[in-house]
């Protein structure tokens, strides 16, 4: 499904990514894990579409297609989803309609007929209730006062709605008290299916004790330094990334 | 020999001929009144651009305009005028005023138990009345173009509400200018008086053809002790207007008033409002919302003052600059010494979406008094990448990214409008304007 080689970038004259390698297939959950400034988010950014990264080197392919050719809007409408580690607040703009504008957009891509406003009211409640969230939340402005785990219960909404064949999920654990990672976690679970594909970046290991992971990879310096099984987040804890990185890399 | 002779200016030409016809001039006050008004203006001249509060408005080009009143339509019938509205009439007391002169054939609403009709026609039955609020103005502290209004005025809206009297429905003024083959000009005269606590929602839509004019208008409202009034104004005049308008807002006690204007016309426009808080506990809300495209100029000055103790006021203009469009922004709050706890806010917020465009924005408080609770502030900006890059990350296109954007900055101060169907009518016009699905205020 993704197939990231030797990929290389850089914000300004500074080098970022130095030679990423990494395969994701169908049903399968990859944690990304490593220290602040590794390039975690670099890396999300960079498959997610957003400008100022400039791709030195290496490829990307999704479903077998050069993903970094495609803009913005369309990966996202071809299934590939970024939750924010930090989602916008758009004040104006309600959730609802924010919501069905994007769920839309997918389907008109795909050639399917877009929902109503009815249709869309009764599927979104029922994707609301998987990361419990109030249905008030919908009619308020998209993240606009709503608390850190709030925003993060959205991103998850939106990825519930979305069916993304490939979730990027940024930090999304970061900034959760430990009842609203339980949710986040049951919401991300409950979309776990042969299809679907994870990509989980975090800097602790606590979320995937939640959401398990099939492969763990460390990030640093540009480089997945080590890859490995769900034991490698708790061997990375233990020994810390300073450590690890210096030990290993 | 010839005698040296003081050449007169095309206005002045212009105010001698017309001043026998201009109505109610057989009423002492009201001759009296022009004639003062216009000697001010003489002696004030046109403003300059680099005056403070004119900054961007292009009163050059008026000045050596030669401008002439707009001649009484003959044969002109309000239905003729019916399409011309973004409402319609059923829903409304609406007055309209073609080249500002008032179409009679509508059913006036006196028999209502209040007044809403043409002032000329009032004046001339009822002098009295009005010689209480404008008899005595001084002309003294007049800007040059409300010196202009008070001269030239030929007619406008008189809405006088008793006390405690509740308007059943929005009373809505129509103007709409239909410019022939030389520059004429429009001055109309607007008075809005509520009783102590009656209440009332007044529509102000300008609106024209396109051509040049001038609509020089002014209002003054004065609102007695609880009163309240929303105040919409929406301005769309035509390429080639030039549109300004005063209102002048006077606040007893416990009254309260609320603006919202939206500037969306192809026209050169300016606003000044000013609004005394006279008193205790009285309170405003002034919203506005700007747009300039092309070679057009926006021109917003605000001034109120607070005069006594626990008065309000909040204010919000935002701005939308386009093209080589240009926009100012003066603010001004003044809190008298005696109005201790004033609880005021100013902000003005523009969005750049070109780099040919320009903005100036100056938001200021005076405070005499010390225990006070004042905020003000000012941005001028782009739109907002990371949010940008939220929405195309969702599958909004480029396109329809900026608009959801437009429309979210947009909608603050439209939502402000307190009447639905005029609200869902602005929107309608600012997603023409911006090629904005309508589909926005749908969920």
């Amino acid at each position: 499904m993704l197939e990231i080689k030797n990929l290389c970038a850089k914000v300004g004259d500074k080098q970022i990514l130095k030679g990423i390698n990494l395969t994701v297939k169908p049903g399968e959950v990859h944690a990304i894990m490593g220290p602040n400034g590794s390039g975690k988010s670099t890396l999300s950014y960079i498959l997610a579409g957003r400008d100022g990264y400039e791709v030195t080197d290496g490829q990307v392919l999704y479903e077998g297609k050069d993903l970094l050719s495609m803009p913005t809007e369309v990966r996202s409408r071809e299934g590939v989803f970024l939750a924010f580690q930090y989602p916008v607040e758009i004040h104006g703009v309600t959730n609802k309609y924010f919501l069905k504008a994007a769920v839309n957009a997918k389907l008109k891509h795909q050639g399917k007929t877009e929902m109503s406003a009815g249709q869309f009211l009764s599927f979104v409640k029922e994707k609301a209730k998987i990361v419990e969230m109030d249905e008030a939340l919908l009619s308020r402005q998209v993240n606009a006062g709503f608390s850190g785990g709030e925003k993060k219960r959205n991103e998850i909404l939106q990825m519930a709605a979305l069916e993304p064949k490939l979730a990027i999920l940024d930090e999304t654990d970061s900034g959760l008290d430990i009842d609203a990672l339980k949710i986040v976690s049951h919401g991300i679970n409950a979309m776990r299916s042969p299809e679907r594909a994870f990509v989980v970046i975090t800097h602790y290991q606590r979320l995937l004790d939640y959401v398990v992971p099939d492969f763990v990879h460390v990030l640093s310096g540009g480089r997945i330094i080590r890859s490995g099984g769900k034991e490698l987040a708790h061997q990375l804890e233990k020994e810390g990334y300073a450590e690890f990185a210096g030990a290993k890399g | 020999m010839k005698e040296a002779v003081l050449e007169k200016s095309p206005l002045e030409v212009e105010f001698e001929q017309a001043a026998p016809y201009l109505p109610a001039g057989e009423i002492p006050w009201v001759e009296r009144l022009r004639k003062r008004s216009f000697e001010r203006f003489t002696q004030i001249g046109f403003p300059e651009e680099k005056n403070p509060g004119w900054k961007f408005f292009p009163a050059s080009k008026v000045q050596e305009t030669l401008w002439k009143l707009f001649e009484f339509p003959l044969n002109a019938r309000a239905g003729d005028l019916k399409d011309s509205s973004l409402f319609s009439h059923e829903d409304f007391f609406s007055l309209l005023f073609l080249n500002g002169h008032y179409l009679s054939d509508l059913k006036s609403p006196h028999s209502e138990g209040f007044i809403a009709g043409s002032l000329s026609a009032l004046l001339k039955n009822n002098p009295e009345r009005f010689e209480n609020f404008w008899g005595h103005r001084p002309v003294g502290n007049l800007g040059a173009f409300e010196a202009l209004n008070g001269a030239f005025f030929q007619d406008g809206a008189a809405i006088v509400l008793p006390r405690e009297f509740v308007s059943p429905k929005p009373i809505h003024l129509f103007f709409f200018n239909r410019p022939s083959n030389h520059a004429s000009m429009t001055h109309p005269l607007n008075l809005i008086a509520l009783g102590p606590r009656a209440k009332a929602v007044v529509i102000q839509e300008y609106a024209g053809e396109p051509g040049a004019c001038l609509t020089n208008t002014l209002t003054e409202i004065f609102l007695d002790e609880g009163a309240q009034l929303d105040l919409i104004i929406i301005e769309r005049e035509g390429a080639g207007a030039f549109h300004l308008e005063s209102i002048a807002v006077h606040q007893a006690s416990h009254s309260r008033f609320s603006a919202s204007s939206v500037f969306l016309g192809e026209s050169s426009s300016r606003q000044e409002v000013q609004v005394e808080l006279q008193g205790e506990d009285a309170e405003c809300l002034i919203n506005g919302l700007y747009r300039s495209n092309g070679s057009q100029s926006k021109n917003i000055k605000t001034t109120i003052t607070h005069s006594k103790s626990r008065t309000k006021s909040i204010e919000l203009y935002k701005g939308i600059l386009n093209g080589q469009g240009k926009a100012a922004f003066e603010g001004l709050i003044v809190v008298k010494p005696e109005a201790q706890k004033t609880d005021a806010s100013l902000y003005n917020k523009n969005l750049i979406l070109s780099e040919e465009s320009q903005v100036h924005t100056s938001p200021e408080f005076k405070i005499e008094a010390d225990d006070v609770r004042c905020k003000h502030g000012s941005a001028i900006g782009q739109m907002d990448a990371n949010a940008l890059f939220y929405l195309k990350s969702r599958g909004f296109g480029e396109k329809e990214a900026k608009e959801a954007l437009l429309y979210a900055f947009q909608s603050e101060v439209v939502n402000s409008i307190p009447v639905e169907s005029v609200r869902l009518a602005v929107l309608e016009l600012l997603s023409k304007k911006s090629g904005l699905e309508r589909s926005f205020d749908g969920l």
